[in-house]
């Protein structure tokens, strides 16, 4: 029966609710708001976690439920709505034709949900490595964190990284295949 | 040069380019450390102040 480890949810588990949420609400801000929301969520309801799902699917349904809440609290403010419009740079303010053109910087809904399912199932197979593994993999090929930075923390040496990037590498590839490419 | 006569080692680099271009492709996003330290400060608070939950 899996088990509830409150005190490892933010670095087990905070990435892949943010990749989950900011497709969803687009706003950096209010993402981290609804992650720590499902986080206290989760603690205050711990007693009703059955062990029958993991951990990281249970916290994702609470997330789904606090998505749902923020947008029910904004279509409740629906009346007072003001609509505001960005403009890249003060020369465009006012090109109102222009506006309506299609956006080449702007991505598809359907482009984000293909990226965010990719995203999720490198989570996936970055959850089947080695604890220590999938961390330093993920802050080097992830994060972008210098080798430096990454063997400081670690305490290892340049070498070890590489053998450890190379073998988390060698799964990761193994894991897409199986579950992505195929 | 190797790689041009290793057909394992061709391979390798073929899977290890197609690891990069997926995992950018994926555009993944990751909080900033600080917002996570933030994030397990508010959660231990939590957990300390209620003890029971």
């Amino acid at each position: 029966m899996e088990l509830l480890n409150p005190d490892q949810w933010v670095d087990n588990y905070a990435d892949y609710l943010y990749n989950y949420t900011i497709v969803r609400v687009n706003d950096h801000i209010v993402a981290q708001d609804l992650i720590s929301e499902t986080f206290l969520a989760g603690l205050k309801s711990k007693k009703n976690f059955k062990g029958e799902a993991t951990e990281r699917t249970w916290l994702i349904s609470i997330l789904k439920r606090k998505i749902i809440d923020h947008y029910r609290k904004i279509n409740s403010k629906k009346g007072k709505a003001e609509v505001h419009i960005s403009y890249r740079d003060d020369d465009s303010e006012g090109d109102w034709l222009e506006e309506n053109a299609a956006d080449p910087f702007d991505k598809t809904a359907e482009d984000n949900m293909e990226n965010e399912e990719l995203g999720l199932a490198i989570f996936d197979c970055l959850d089947k490595l080695p604890e220590k593994q999938a961390a330093i993999f993920k802050k080097k090929t992830i994060e972008g964190f210098d080798t430096e930075a990454i063997c400081k923390e670690y305490n290892i040496t340049p070498s070890n990284l590489w053998v450890i990037i190379h073998r988390a590498r060698k799964s990761m590839v193994e894991c897409l295949e199986k579950n992505w490419f195929n | 040069m190797h790689i041009i006569i290793c057909a394992l080692c061709r391979g390798h680099a073929k899977r290890n380019t197609k690891l990069t271009e997926t995992i950018n492709a994926a555009n993944i996003k990751t909080l900033l450390p600080e917002e996570k330290e933030q994030l397990k400060s508010r959660l231990q608070q939590e957990i300390k102040n209620n003890p029971q939950a």
